[in-house]
């Protein structure tokens, strides 16, 4: 099985943040969500993958190509969607596409046409015109008509509302019938992780806490609800990260195997979600620093 | 086919396809060599990822309950009809099992179990 | 890579013809304001065709900044090489276009069509001293604006140009008729036009050269 994407030990240093031995990988044919907060360096991985920001250290592969010695080739075949889309204002979809086509061999209008069909947006209205829904499938039309193996994503949902928000993931869905596509998107809007990743990589701090797929996360993380009685060092160290309340405790373990072996029955266990995983992991941070 | 997922149970999602797929083969709602919908094709139909059904479609494969023909697609297996039988009993068996926990944690007896069946099967008769 | 330059004519179409419109404007302006009034100082006039080209000029710039395009055509399958010679590329297309529209204004707005009424149309100094400027300007400020972007690098610019300017103004006024710079120019001018446009060309490509290789590489370990 190829990778569509190999990162190693990517490191990169702004003032004031760090991006450290980040490392993960995307197999052909999936989609990842890349979670965290913000300022986590969700925005400065994916810059770093298309070369728009130079990294430091380590090794960046897409499709096996270095993403630097190979960067036109690449570039070719992927897709990309920012959460500010840069658009001339006063120019409508037609003249935008008159503009991006000549710079990909594969553009191909008739998906473009038919993109702003399901969209249902006006060729001949300038986008200034736009709403932040309307620019956002705009970007992401255009992402999709030159036949793209890999799309990558920055906040393609952030700022719209639920509705097209699953507009878009029906999309993404659609795609990903075709087995040799690739989706990296990057979100702070978990839900919309949850519900479309196949793999979830969370990153926080500059650096990557972990790489799994959506049913491991699910599988491996749980909230676990009990009493303060139950709580000491020893056992407080199986969890991520602890809340203890008037009325009994709630943590979050990353490995549920573990924590029903040494607590059994004596407490409750319920599903974590991406929220929840990301909060408790904050607390952790929080106070280790 | 019919496939009804619940995000709320506590059965992981792989498994309530696996199960559901294997009733409906055991049935005979699903007839030997009836074709299935890709890995791709379900979870898109699903709204889940499809390495959840990927692995759903390898556990079943595993079982001997589904085949995978590259380049064509996946199917039911051709059920060996002593296995089949062997299949349907384990599935009783299993279900029978659960009864008979719930029925000795609650404390009713193997009389007043027997008694129970026998009423629940003349009347379905 | 012509894609690159040329997306911006496909672009900014409206824009460029209401640039025209206004460079067409001022050049008739003055044409017509001498036929009508006193003299109006030819070198006002120079002044102000050469600042309208530079401006002209760094329109595109201009626009993809504002539009914060910079960062989508970098993702797009092209190379930092290439984005630069396209900035350099269209820069020198659109003055050259700009010088243009100035030379058809004067002649279109003169009372004799097709012929320019003032001598100064006709003199080489004019427009040698523009496209020195433009070139200078050019291959000055470039490497600065990516390195620090288009905000500082305008700043360069236009400080370089005033700096040009009151140099050649004061060079001018101070110029000693028996000096080598006055011997020096005056020969250098009085060559066959054949040989003032082949040292000129030539001057142009040395240091527009040098300031290409000097914006790649920057600009190929610059972060966006």
């Amino acid at each position: 099985m190829t990778n569509a994407l190999e990162i190693t030990n990517l490191s990169k240093s702004y003032k004031g943040f760090h991006l450290q031995n980040v490392s993960f990988n995307l197999p052909t044919g999936y989609i990842m969500g890349l979670i965290g907060p913000n300022g986590a360096g969700k925005t400065t991985i994916i810059k770093t993958i298309l070369n728009l920001v130079m990294k430091q250290e380590g090794s960046i592969k897409v499709f096996g190509l270095d993403h630097q010695k190979e960067e036109v080739a690449i570039k070719k075949r992927i897709g990309f969607v920012f959460d500010t889309p840069a658009f001339y204002p006063h120019l409508n979809l037609k003249q935008l596409k008159n503009v991006v086509a000549p710079f990909y061999e594969q553009w191909d209008n008739a998906v473009f046409d038919d993109l702003l069909d399901r969209f249902t947006l006006p060729l001949n209205k300038p986008l200034k015109q736009f709403s932040r829904g309307m620019n956002m499938k705009a970007s992401i039309a255009i992402s999709l008509s030159h036949h793209a193996d890999f799309i990558i994503m920055d906040e393609p949902t952030s700022g719209l509302d639920p509705v097209i928000r699953r507009e878009m993931l029906d999309v993404l869905r659609g795609i990903m019938q075709d087995e040799n596509k690739s989706i990296l998107f990057s979100s702070h809007v978990t839900s919309d992780i949850e519900q479309a990743a196949d793999f979830i990589t969370y990153v926080n701090q500059g650096q990557v806490v972990f790489s799994k797929t959506k049913d491991d996360v699910n599988e491996s993380f749980a909230i676990v609800k009990g009493g303060n009685e139950l709580l000491d060092t020893n056992t407080a160290k199986n969890f991520v990260a602890v809340r203890k309340g008037e009325f009994g405790f709630e943590a979050l373990t990353a490995d549920l195997n573990a924590s029903k072996k040494i607590f059994g029955e004596q407490v409750v266990y319920d599903k974590a979600s991406l929220e929840d995983i990301m909060f408790f992991h904050n607390l952790k941070f929080k106070s280790t620093n | 086919m019919k496939i009804i997922i619940s995000n709320a149970s506590p059965e992981p999602i792989y498994q309530q396809i696996g199960t559901q797929i294997k009733t409906q083969i055991i049935s005979g709602e699903l007839v030997e060599g009836a074709p299935l919908p890709s890995i791709r094709k379900l979870a898109q139909e699903l709204h889940i990822s499809v390495i959840t059904t990927k692995r759903a479609y390898e556990e079943l494969e595993k079982e001997g309950f589904i085949d995978t023909v590259v380049g064509k697609g996946t199917f039911v297996a051709i059920q060996n009809m002593e296995l089949l039988r062997e299949k349907k009993m384990k599935s009783i068996e299993d279900q029978m099992t659960k009864l008979v926990q719930e029925a000795q944690r609650m404390g009713i007896d193997l009389t007043e179990l027997q008694e129970i069946l026998t009423i629940l099967y003349t009347e379905n008769d | 890579m012509l894609s690159l330059i040329i997306k911006d004519f496909r672009a900014q179409k409206q824009y460029l013809l209401l640039l025209f419109i206004m460079i067409a404007g001022i050049s008739a302006g003055f044409n017509i304001a001498q036929r009508v009034e006193a003299d109006i100082e030819v070198e006002l006039y120079i002044l102000t065709v050469v600042l309208s080209t530079l401006i002209a000029s760094k329109l595109f710039t201009l626009f993809d900044y504002q539009a914060n395009a910079e960062l989508f055509f970098a993702a797009l399958p092209v190379t930092r090489k290439q984005m630069v010679i396209a900035a350099y590329s269209s820069s020198a297309v659109l003055a050259i276009v700009t010088l243009g529209v100035h030379f058809l204004a004067i002649v279109l707005s003169s009372t004799e069509l097709l012929r320019a009424e003032h001598t100064f149309m006709y003199e080489a100094p004019m427009w040698i001293f523009a496209f020195v400027a433009l070139v200078l300007t050019d291959a000055f400020s470039f490497p600065f604006s990516f390195k620090y972007g288009l905000a500082k690098g305008s700043f360069v610019y236009g400080c370089f140009f005033i700096t040009l300017i009151i140099t050649a103004i004061v060079t001018i006024n101070t110029l000693n008729p028996t000096g080598f710079l006055y011997t020096w120019v005056t020969a250098f001018l009085k060559q066959s036009p054949v040989m003032l446009i082949s040292q000129l060309t030539v001057f142009g490509i040395i240091i527009l050269g040098i300031s290409i290789f000097i914006s790649i590489h920057t600009y190929q370990g610059k972060d966006l």
